[in-house]
């Protein structure tokens, strides 16, 4: 199961983070910082798949952003970097061309998004038009108040 | 800057503050949404517990999804106020909305505590049958986290969740195999009974992430149930030629030990290996126990073993690298041979850490082992060996298990070796002394040790070393000679290679050092028996039989053997085969054939004739006692009957007899099965035969005769099979069965016992419960009992019906 997922960018700043399991507030701090400095530490031939303590993490990288998951054993790293693949693609669709500023002004529906997409640390959703659609209803409502 | 945004914040959470105390639920939705920001900035937020719960609270649904992203965010067991939330939670369970029931349930899964659990447990549960399939999946995933905090739950919730694996959606379909695989990884042995489930969705699922979990699934199972693993072969082996990559991978670690789907996987693997995409290379270097049974190599060059060597600990580096072995080669654990270039890459990292001698941990315990004295065949290679020397010697490395310290001893010398070899040519023998002077003092642990093995290493080694100091003070150099000792290759020796090696002439292994106590047998026939690798195993059988009853003795066990055999049928002994020693005639079960019972001979008749029987240089009698002293060889007739052929020796005829393939000398008993195929069984079927054999005794041989008889009932053909309810429905209401029913008056016996007659007679199952379901009705009247039966062969049926008449009127 996905233990976490972290959205950090090259200045170790986190845009996003959803944790699966409760892990205490002091400890996410360090535990972001120690992830996003293995992450920059690697080179473009390393693979995209570090173990890390007691998981493994899986990571992508889309401009200065790093979008970081962390999974026990039982998961399938591709399947896991796929994911984020998709993720990214839906939030593309939505935003239209996302960038980091729009994740960061829109963090409520980015994590909207993803609680479409992994609940209680499994997959759940992966075609874009079905996670998508509350959201877009969401907003239909709103525009109408 | 920090002081200036640490100002910034708290000014910020100042006016959260003013804006939580507030009436209007927007302003305070807008707060909690600023606060979930500054919560995943680092700063705590569980102050404003109470009114994130407000939030949630809320009728309208984008604040009521902030409340609860935040609540997902910051809530977790030690916060208090959950209990508050829980009517909330249900309300929203069971709110018209899909999408408020959907928020609800993903905030929660978040923040479930044992309480929570068990309050909304059924609340869950039904979700998970909610006409949307939106909710249903996100009911199945959440129920496993329920599972986990309120462990009660499953009971009841079980068989819904089973019904998941079925569910005409897709996404539904994957959450419940999500779910189950992950409780199955915790407890197998429960979800067994799912495989036949499992095994059929792998088979026609399509998509290929439930695929992957469903195969690691079974390779969690496969090691309690083994047939599993024989049944999966298969459709595991269409699996990899249809895909690649990923289902490859859990597939290697999760493959039963069948060669020929380890060879496939192996293939695949290479191919993956030299894939550019170090993804891909990652992955394809499995897990170390998966490396081992696959016999893998690694190319040398890889920055995968690099790359991923500073994750691993030590321990994962070495069993993923040594038993790495010549590619293609197969072996277990530490194959006899050792490829050189293999082992390359570990040489790379350790000369990046010579740190990684520094064991001083558990790690060494799973490392070493037979991996351990190869691995320290690096020391060559090792920039530092010194420090090395220094750490193997260590007072810690007393506590590993002897078979490790045995190998460390004797590694510690070839460190010395080459330490020494370094010092002299560096000329600085105060060096070399005080390294000698190192083992001297740190040896003697060893010499303690209670293995012996290593006792006895460390003490040769140790008189060496003082030898070399004795010869160092006298500022002789020592270090070539020291290294002579370790030149060359010493290849392994095969277990089975001393064996092998020929006996040189005049040498007698078996005579005796001492004076024999006994007289020695004739010489040349020792030499003889030497080769004879079953006599090796016997250790008692050292004396030569020369004499021909022991001959006999053996023939006569190798006959018996054959004759054991059902399948054997020969026309012909011969004499000359060798024959080996069996644990004892005695141990043969016996079937007495009862001469003295006379045979009734109705209905067809199958002739069986001895013709011959075959003669050796026994002389014993034969008539000491009855039923098991029959020395019968004999070709026999087959059958007249229309319906029964024995299964005769190919290219004889009907006619033919079928030969017993046996002897039996005295006070000896043995048997042997014949298979008749039956050609009808909707008749009972009479089998009559006769057996003949030749008696012989001192006096002569007397030809004898035995007939009997056997009667197949329609009953004994019948085989029971379960039957489940809606099949069997199916059954009686289509309309080719023909009915017929019998009954039988003056039982005198309970119902109960007179229908576990009728089942073990006529091989039926069935409880008194569930009888309407079975075969017939029984009905039950005063002291008469009537059955019907219906069957797709009326001759069938009645000749059934026949039988349980006969039977049921005998109680």
């Amino acid at each position: 199961m996905i233990k976490f997922f972290l959205m950090v960018n090259k200045q170790g700043q986190t845009r996003l983070s959803k944790y699966y399991e409760h892990v205490e507030i002091n400890k996410r701090t360090l535990l972001e910082t120690e992830v996003i400095r293995s992450c920059l530490s690697r080179s473009n031939e390393q693979c995209s798949f570090i173990e890390f303590k007691d998981f493994k993490l899986i990571y992508r990288q889309y401009a200065a952003l790093f979008i970081v998951v962390g999974v026990n054993d039982t998961e399938n790293e591709m399947a896991i970097y796929e994911f984020i693949h998709n993720f990214v693609e839906v939030l593309d669709e939505y935003f239209s061309r996302v960038s980091e500023l729009d994740i960061m002004f829109n963090l409520d529906k980015v994590h909207i998004i993803l609680d479409e997409m992994v609940l209680n640390g499994c997959i759940v959703e992966t075609n874009r038009a079905r996670i998508l659609a509350p959201l877009l209803i969401l907003d239909k409502m709103s525009e109408s108040i | 800057y920090l002081q200036a945004s640490a100002k910034y914040i708290s000014q910020c959470i100042d006016e959260i503050k003013q804006e939580l105390k507030q009436d209007n639920i927007a302003v305070k939705a807008n707060a909690v949404c600023k606060l979930t920001y500054l919560q995943m900035l680092g700063y705590d937020i569980s102050w404003a517990a109470f009114n994130i719960i407000e939030v949630m609270s809320a009728s309208k649904f984008t604040f009521k999804r902030i409340g609860y992203l935040a609540a997902s965010q910051c809530f977790h067991e030690g916060t208090d106020v959950i209990m508050l939330t829980t009517n909330q939670i249900r309300k929203d369970l069971s709110s018209p909305s899909q999408y408020d029931t959907g928020v609800a349930l993903t905030g929660l899964s978040c923040f479930v505590t044992p309480d929570l659990a068990r309050d909304l447990a059924n609340d869950i549960m039904t979700l998970m049958s909610h006409t949307k399939p939106y909710i249903r999946k996100k009911a199945v995933l959440i129920m496993y986290k329920v599972f986990l905090k309120y462990p009660e739950s499953l009971r009841p919730a079980f068989p819904r969740l089973k019904e998941k694996l079925e569910d005409p959606d897709p996404g539904v379909q994957s959450a419940a195999v999500n779910v189950i695989c992950e409780l199955a990884r915790r407890n197998p042995k429960n979800y067994l009974s799912l495989a036949p489930l499992f095994f059929k969705l792998m088979t026609s699922s399509t998509n290929n992430w439930v695929l992957i979990k469903i195969i690691k699934l079974f390779g969690a199972l496969t090691p309690l149930e083994p047939r599993l693993g024989k049944k999966l072969i298969e459709p595991l082996t269409n699996l990899i030629h249809r895909f690649s990559v990923s289902v490859l991978i859990s597939l290697s670690s999760g493959m039963p030990n069948h060669s020929a789907s380890i060879q496939l996987c192996v293939q695949k693997l290479r191919i993956l290996i030299e894939d550019s995409d170090q993804n891909c290379e990652f992955l394809s270097v499995p897990a170390p126990g998966a490396c081992v049974a696959l016999g893998l190599s690694i190319p040398h060059d890889s920055p995968v073993g690099l790359a991923r060597a500073p994750a691993c600990s030590i321990d994962m580096l070495y069993q993923g690298f040594w038993p790495v072995t010549r590619p293609g080669a197969r072996t277990g654990a530490s194959g006899a041979s050792e490829g050189p270039g293999a082992l390359a890459p570990p040489f790379q990292v350790l000369s990046v850490w010579p740190g990684a001698w520094g064991w001083g941990s558990a790690h060494v315990t799973p490392v070493a082992g037979r991996p351990a004295h190869r691995a320290l065949l690096v020391r060559r290679h090792l920039q530092e060996p010194q420090q090395t020397l220094e750490a193997m010697l260590r007072p810690k490395v007393t506590t590993l298990p002897g078979h490790i310290q045995a190998v460390y001893v004797q590694n510690v010398v070839k460190l010395y070796a080459s330490i020494l070899q370094q010092k002299e040519q560096a000329a600085e023998p105060e060096a070399a002394q005080d390294v000698t002077q190192l083992m001297v003092e740190r040896l003697p642990q060893f010499v303690q040790s209670a293995d012996l093995e290593v006792q006895e290493r460390a003490s040769c080694v140790l008189q060496l070393v003082k030898h070399i100091q004795k010869l160092q003070a006298k500022d002789v150099p020592v270090a070539e000679e020291v290294s002579a000792l370790f030149a060359g290759e010493l290849n392994p020796v095969a277990p089975k290679a001393q064996k092998k090696v020929p006996v040189p002439e005049g040498l007698d292994l078996d005579a005796w050092i001492n004076e024999p106590p006994s007289d020695s047998e004739s010489e040349d026939e020792k030499p003889k028996a030497i080769f004879h690798d079953e006599e090796q195993r016997h250790a008692k059988q050292r004396q030569p039989e020369a004499e021909e009853e022991e001959l006999a003795r053996r023939r006569e066990a190798r006959k018996q053997e054959q004759a054991n055999n059902p399948f054997y049928i020969k026309s012909s002994p011969s004499p000359q085969k060798r024959y080996q020693d069996m644990p004892g005639v005695e141990h043969i079960p016996v079937v007495q054939i009862d001469l003295s019972v006379p045979l009734k001979v109705p209905g067809k008749y199958l002739h069986r004739r001895g013709v011959k029987a075959k003669r050796d240089r026994e002389t014993q009698t034969l008539k000491q006692a009855p039923g098991s002293q029959l020395a019968a060889q004999s070709p026999t007739r087959g059958s007249n009957s229309r319906t029964a052929s024995p299964a005769a020796p190919e290219g004889s005829s009907v006619h033919d007899g079928v030969p017993v393939p046996f002897q039996l000398p005295p006070g000896i008993s043995n048997e042997a099965q014949f298979v008749f195929t039956i050609q009808s069984i909707v008749m009972a079927q009479k089998l009559k035969g006769t057996l003949s054999f030749i008696a012989k005794n001192d006096e002569g041989s007397t030809h004898e005769k035995l007939d009997f008889k056997l009667h197949f009932s329609c009953t004994s053909y019948l085989v029971t099979t379960p039957c489940y309810s809606d099949a069997f429905a199916k059954l009686l209401e289509s309309g080719d069965l023909s009915m017929s029913s019998i009954k039988v008056d003056g039982i005198s016996m309970s119902f109960q016992n007179l229908l576990a007659k009728i089942c073990f007679h006529h091989h039926f199952s069935g409880k008194a419960s569930d009888v309407a379901g079975r075969w017939g009705g029984f009905t039950r009247g005063e002291k008469s009992v009537s059955v019907d039966g219906k069957c797709s062969d009326a001759t069938l049926l009645s000749n059934l019906l026949a039988e349980m008449k006969a039977t049921l009127a005998e109680c």
